[in-house]
C-alpha cells in the first residue's frame, strides 16, 4: 500500500517562510522559526539560486536513529516520521551529525533533539504553504509525477527545436 | 514576560557608546507597538527644533505585536525627525530584519548620538555591540549585508543598512534591507548616516511568546487562507505590483503625460521570480537577475519613478536605475521625481543644459536619468544641490521653478500626482495635505476613490466591477454616503481620510502589511488584528479599541509636527492644484477648488478632534485621550524653518 509523503517542489518555493511560522506555533506554542522543524536556507549574494526548504527527509534507512546511543529516536508506526523519546534523549546531537541534511537539531531551552513529526499526518507547513512547494501525497503518485515531469522537459526541448 | 511583545527596549548612545535597556511594557500599553510606540519615543525624547542630522538628534526602529508571529507580518518602522522636510519622518520596510529584531528580544531600538568613526550595531540575542564600519563605509546597500555576514560568519544574520547616499547625506536617503526592501521616504538613512552608523544586523533564536498559540494559529490560517482566495491577492500574487499599478493607475497616466504602455508588458519580458517578506502568502516583489543589469527585487514604487515619472520606457534602463536605487540606498521617490521636475523645467525652458553641468534633462535620456543620479548620491556639481532636497533646489533654481513642483512640505508627491492629476481625486488632495509626513502613502483613500470608478473607464473586466461596488459600500459604511467613493465629491473625505490613516496606523504599529489590508479589498482587515491580538496577547481587544489606539497615535503625531511648527497654512497644497481647472484630457474642466478644499481641512480637524481653526489638537482632546500632559508644548509652537 502506498504511503503519503512529505513532497518539495524547489521551483516553486517562494522563500516566504510560512511554514517556520506555522510549524513553530503548532509543535512549540511560540513563534519562532529557530524552533521549526522545517526551515528555508537561502543563498543571500545570488538572486538566481532559489530558497531551498530543509526539513526530515523521513530516510527508510535513517542515521539518526541508528546512530543515537541511547536509542532515543524510534520511528511512529502511523505516521513513519521520527520520533524523539525525550526520557531517553541525552542532547548529545550525534543524529544532528549524522543527519545527512542538518535535519534534526538539538533545542538548547529543552536539552532534547527535534525534528518532523508529520503532525500527525497532518502537516501544518504544508496547509500554509502559499504556490504548493511543500505538498502531502501518496507516494506512488510522486514516483510517477517525477517520471512525468522528465518527459514534460524533453517535450518542451523537441517543440522548441521545432520553432 | 509579556505575550507577543519581545519585552525590550534598546537604547543606544552612539556617541558615548552605552547601551540601555527598558521594559517594552511601560509604552505598549498606551501606545501598542511599532509606529505608535516609536512616535511616543521620538516624542519624549527629542527637543523641538533640533536639527535631524545633529549628534542629538534620534532615530527610532519599531517592531510592533503581531510582527514575526503571523503571515504578513515583516515590517519594521522606522520614525525621526525628517531631514527632508523638518517635521515627523517616518517609514517602514519589509523582509526579514522586524522578526528577527523579536527573535533577539527587541521590539524596538532607538539610537542617538554620533559615532566618532563608522560603525555598525550587531545584535546577537543578548549581545549588543557596536563594531568598526570604516572596511565597509563607502560600499552599496547589497555588498555591505553580505560583507557584514561573512566578517561576522553568520550567514542568518539580518542587515539594515544604509549606502553611499545616506553617508552622504543625501536628504532622501533610505534604510535597506535585502534585495529588495526599503525604508525609502522621508530620509531615514540620512538620519544613519548623520551619526556614522552603516548598519545594523540582527540575529535572534529566543521567539515571540504566545497567550493561546492554538487559537493564535487557527486564526492565521484562516487569514492565510482568505489571503490566497482573494482575487485581488492572487492577482498580486501573480503578477506582481506592475500589473497592479497598470490597472489601478491607467486612467491617470494617461492624464499625465500621454498614455504609457504597460509597465507589465514591459517587465515580464525579463521572467521576474516572485519574492517578498516574511511569512507573506502574497510575495508580491519581483525578483530579477538580468545579464548585464545584475539581480534585484522590484516592486512598487521603484516601477513607476524610473518609468511613467520620468518617462522612460527603454527596460533595461528602468530596470538598471530601480537597482541601482537600493544598492545607493536612495529614495526613488524623491530622486525621481527630482529629475522629473528638472525635465519639466528643461521642457519649459526654465532652464538650459548649462544649469545642469552640460547635461541637457531630456525626458527618458540616459544621461539626464542615470548621470544625474550619480551626481546626486555622490553630491558632484549640480547633484550637490539637489541633494538637499526639493525646496533648497527650488531656492537656488528660482525663476519660477516651484510652479513645477510637486511637493509638500518638501516631500515630492508620490504615484502620479501632479496639478493635472491631483484635483481629480478629492480625498487624496486633502490625505495629501494633512498628513503627517507630508506625502499621502500615510492615507489611502486613492483606492477607494480609483476602485469605484475603475467600471465606468471600462478597465479590467470582472473584477473591476467587484472592486468598485465593495468600494462602494465600503465609502458608505465608513462615512455614510456613498458620495465619499466618487473622487469628485467634497463629501464624506474627511471621514474617508481619517478611517484610512487609522488604518495605516494600526498596520504600521502592529507591523502587518498595509498591502494586504481592506482597503484594496485584501483581506488583513482590523478584525483580524483585532483577533490575532487577543489570542496572542491574552488582552481581549476589540476593533473599537484598535481605532482608539490609532486616533491617539495621529493625535500624538500631530502635536509632534505642531510643536516643530507646523500650521494650518503647511497643510496645504502647491498653488498650481488649487482653483486651476485642468486644461487637457477627459477630464478637462474639473478643478480643485480652494475655499471647499478649505472646508474640508477644517471638518477633518474637528473629526480629529483638533481645533477646526489652527488644527492644533484641542485641550479636551488630549485629555480624553490620555495625552493631557503634553498640552503645554502645543502653546507656543516653534516655527516650521
Amino acid at each position: 500500500m502506498s504511503e503519503p509523503v512529505l513532497v518539495i517542489d524547489f521551483d516553486k518555493c517562494t522563500g516566504c517562510r510560512a511554514c517556520e511560522i506555522a510549524c513553530s506555533l503548532a509543535n512549540c506554542g511560540e513563534a519562532n522559526p529557530e524552533k521549526s522543524r522545517i526551515r528555508i536556507v537561502k543563498v543571500n549574494e545570488i538572486a538566481k539560486i532559489i530558497p531551498v526548504p530543509v526539513v526530515c527527509m523521513h530516510c527508510e534507512n535513517p542515521p539518526c536513529e541508528t546512530v543515537c546511543p541511547m536509542s532515543a529516536i524510534f520511528t511512529d508506526p502511523s505516521t513513519k516520521s521520527r520520533r524523539i523519546n525525550e526520557e531517553k534523549c541525552i542532547g548529545c546531537s550525534a543524529c544532528v551529525y549524522a543527519c545527512p541534511f542538518g535535519a534534526i537539531v538539538v533545542d538548547r531551552s529543552t536539552g532534547y533533539a527535534f525534528t518532523c513529526n508529520l503532525c500527525n499526518s497532518d502537516p501544518v507547513c504544508v496547509k500554509f504553504c502559499p504556490t504548493e512547494a511543500l505538498r502531502y501525497i501518496n507516494s506512488d503518485e510522486v514516483s510517477m509525477r517525477l517520471k512525468r515531469t522528465r518527459l514534460n522537459k524533453y517535450v518542451d526541448f523537441i517543440k522548441a527545436e521545432a520553432k | 514576560m509579556s505575550y507577543l511583545y519581545a519585552g525590550t527596549i534598546l537604547f543606544i548612545d552612539l556617541g558615548q557608546r552605552k547601551i540601555s535597556m527598558e521594559p517594552t511594557s511601560s509604552y505598549s500599553r498606551a501606545y501598542l507597538g511599532g509606529r505608535g510606540i516609536n512616535i511616543r519615543l521620538l516624542y519624549d525624547h527629542m527637543s523641538p527644533g533640533v536639527d535631524p542630522l545633529a549628534p542629538s538628534s534620534f532615530i527610532v526602529f519599531g517592531v510592533g505585536p503581531l510582527g514575526g508571529s503571523t503571515v504578513s507580518s515583516g515590517r519594521t518602522e522606522i520614525t525621526a525627525k525628517s531631514p527632508e522636510s523638518g517635521i515627523l519622518g517616518m517609514s517602514n520596510f519589509g523582509g526579514n530584519f522586524g522578526g528577527e529584531l523579536k527573535y533577539a528580544g527587541y521590539d524596538h531600538i532607538v539610537i542617538t548620538g554620533k559615532a566618532d568613526r563608522p560603525v555598525y550595531i550587531w545584535i546577537n540575542n543578548d549581545q549588543v555591540n557596536i563594531k568598526d564600519a570604516s572596511k565597509i563605509w563607502g560600499k552599496d546597500t547589497y555588498e555591505t549585508q553580505n560583507l557584514i555576514r561573512q566578517e561576522l560568519n553568520d550567514p542568518e544574520a539580518k542587515v539594515a543598512c544604509i549606502g553611499p547616499a545616506g553617508e552622504n547625506l543625501v536628504r532622501f536617503a533610505s534604510i535597506q534591507s535585502e534585495l529588495g526592501n526599503g525604508a525609502g521616504r522621508t530620509g531615514m538613512g540620512t538620519v544613519m548616516g548623520s551619526k556614522n552608523l552603516k548598519a545594523i544586523a540582527v540575529r535572534g533564536t529566543k521567539g515571540v511568546k504566545l497567550a493561546d498559540s492554538v487559537e493564535y494559529l487557527t486564526i492565521a490560517e484562516n487569514l492565510q487562507q482568505a489571503l490566497r482566495e482573494n482575487p485581488q491577492c492572487q492577482e498580486l500574487a501573480r503578477y506582481g505590483t506592475s500589473r497592479n499599478q497598470d490597472n489601478m493607475f491607467n486612467f491617470i497616466w494617461d492624464q499625465a503625460k500621454g498614455k504609457p504602455p504597460s509597465q507589465y508588458a514591459i517587465f515580464t519580458k525579463y521572467k521576474p521570480k516572485r519574492a517578498g517578506c516574511f511569512g507573506c502568502p502574497i510575495q508580491c516583489m519581483d525578483l530579477y537577475d538580468v545579464p548585464g543589469i545584475g539581480s534585484g527585487v522590484i516592486s512598487c514604487a521603484l516601477y513607476f519613478e524610473f518609468a511613467n515619472t520620468v518617462l522612460c520606457y527603454d527596460a533595461a534602463l528602468s530596470l538598471e536605475c530601480a537597482i541601482v536605487c537600493q544598492r545607493y540606498g536612495i529614495d526613488c521617490i524623491s530622486a525621481a521625481k527630482i529629475l522629473a521636475w528638472l525635465m519639466e523645467l528643461y521642457e519649459k525652458g526654465v532652464i538650459t543644459p548649462t544649469d545642469t553641468d552640460g547635461i541637457p534633462m531630456k525626458w527618458g535620456s540616459r544621461a539626464a536619468i542615470r548621470g544625474m543620479l550619480d551626481k546626486i548620491v555622490y553630491r558632484q556639481g549640480i547633484g550637490d544641490i539637489l541633494a538637499n532636497g526639493i525646496l533648497h533646489a527650488i531656492k537656488k533654481i528660482g525663476a519660477g521653478s516651484e510652479e513645477y513642483a510637486n511637493q509638500v512640505k518638501g516631500i515630492p508627491m508620490v504615484e502620479v500626482w501632479s496639478p493635472d492629476t491631483l484635483p481629480l481625486l478629492k480625498g487624496m488632495a486633502l490625505a495629501t495635505a494633512v498628513s503627517s509626513r507630508g506625502d499621502s502613502m500615510t492615507a489611502r483613500t486613492a483606492e477607494i476613490e480609483i476602485g469605484a470608478e475603475l467600471v465606468p473607464l471600462g478597465l479590467n473586466g470582472e473584477a473591476a466591477g467587484e472592486l468598485a461596488k465593495s468600494v462602494r459600500e465600503q465609502a458608505k459604511m465608513i462615512t455614510g454616503t456613498e458620495k465619499a467613493a466618487m473622487r469628485q465629491e467634497y463629501e464624506g473625505k474627511p471621514a474617508l481620510v481619517a478611517y484610512s490613516e487609522d488604518l495605516a496606523i494600526l498596520a504600521d504599529s502592529l507591523s502587518t502589511c498595509k498591502n494586504m489590508g481592506p482597503f484594496v479589498g485584501r483581506p488583513f482587515s482590523p478584525e483580524y488584528q483585532a483577533t490575532l491580538f487577543s489570542a496572542g496577547s491574552g488582552v481581549k481587544t476589540s476593533v473599537d479599541i484598535l481605532f482608539e489606539f490609532a486616533k491617539k497615535v495621529r493625535t500624538l503625531e500631530r502635536s509632534y509636527d505642531i510643536r516643530e511648527g507646523l500650521t494650518r497654512e503647511t497643510d496645504t497644497l502647491p498653488k498650481q492644484f488649487m482653483d486651476k481647472p485642468i486644461e487637457k484630457g477627459r477630464f478637462t474642466g474639473e478643478v480643485l477648488e480652494s475655499d471647499k478644499f478649505e472646508k474640508m481641512k477644517s471638518e477633518y480637524y474637528a473629526l480629529r478632534g483638533w481645533d477646526a481653526v489652527t488644527g492644533i489638537p484641542t485641550k479636551e482632546t488630549l485629555e480624553r485621550l490620555g495625552l493631557s500632559e503634553i498640552a503645554q508644548d502645543l502653546v507656543k509652537p516653534a516655527k516650521l524653518t
